[in-house]
């Protein structure tokens, strides 16, 4: 019994974790759903393996909605020129992505480009984001 | 280039593509790949810390290294296999990240050392231990193998 428990919490705790554990691109996202959004930052997450930012977008009607999006690591970040300091709360991203395959507001960042006009690719080199 | 059209193959193959199309799979066989590597390192900490005279010294050196082969070559055998389909799955992404090189090269270094340095040192029974070589051998033998798992680690960080 205390087994069976066990076997079900570690196969919750794996379901769980595939979020935000180490994935495919392929496994989360679809390259068929291009996302082209352009917000204001709300949120950034800074962390290996993937780095995070939301944007909160505002549609013709002025509703607002928050999107989520997966990076690369934020060493591979930097070395595109996009360190720590260059996503700020508040400022304006527009960003190209790929949405995830369960449909939520969340997608994988392809193309970002800055209020001054600088852009570079924000994903994971080589890991079939079409992006790139 | 002579290695890309390698990784564009097995990057290609069905499996790996069954791999990366899943959420669960990486996960799982990540997590056998983990298992097999406490298994194999807690090998090679036991067998180093044996020729470094700390622990075990009550049994031979050759005893404590011949009793555990069976567990270091169950456990090298389960990395190289799930290492490889992580790998395929994502071999792309591999070929262009240098930690990954890094763990590869190291890997055959230990892997090589182990089977031929560690073990003539260690799998001696009867011939009493060259202190200087055991020590050498045991600090060589963690410093690669250990090496192995923080470029493991850096793929990911890259």
């Amino acid at each position: 019994m205390r087994v069976k428990t066990l076997v079900v919490l570690a196969g919750a705790l794996l379901v769980s974790s595939a979020a935000w554990a180490h994935h495919s691109f392929a496994a989360e996202f679809d390259q068929n759903d291009k996302v082209d959004l352009t917000g204001t930052i709300t949120k950034v997450e800074w962390m290996n393996p993937h780095a995070h930012f939301s944007l909160a977008v505002k549609d013709a009607g002025g509703k607002v909605t928050v999107w989520d999006f997966e990076s690369g690591s934020p060493n591979a970040l930097a070395r595109r020129g996009i360190n720590r300091n260059a996503l700020k709360i508040g400022d304006t991203l527009h960003v190209i992505g790929y949405r995830a395959k369960d449909h939520s507001n969340l997608a994988s960042a392809g193309t970002v480009t800055f209020a001054d006009g600088r852009s570079a690719f924000a994903g994971t080199s080589g890991d079939g984001s079409p992006g790139k | 280039m002579p290695f890309h059209s390698f990784f564009q193959w097995c990057d290609n193959t069905a499996l790996a593509v069954a791999i990366r199309d899943s959420r669960l799979l990486f996960p799982i066989i990540e997590s056998i790949h983990i298992l097999a590597l406490a298994v194999l390192l807690g090998t090679v900490i036991v067998v180093s810390l044996r020729l470094l005279g700390v622990g075990l010294t009550q049994r031979p050196a050759a005893e404590v290294y011949g009793t555990l082969s069976g567990l270091r070559n169950g456990a090298l055998a389960t990395m190289l296999l799930t290492g490889f389909l992580l790998f395929s799955s994502e071999a792309i992404k591999c070929y262009e990240n240098p930690p990954f090189w890094a763990k590869m090269i190291t890997l055959f270094f230990a892997i090589v050392f182990q089977y031929t340095v560690v073990r003539s040192t260690a799998n001696k029974p009867a011939v009493p231990l060259n202190r200087f070589r055991a020590a050498t051998t045991a600090f060589l033998s963690l410093f690669l193998w250990f090496g192995v798992g923080a470029a493991g680690r850096a793929i990911g960080f890259y």
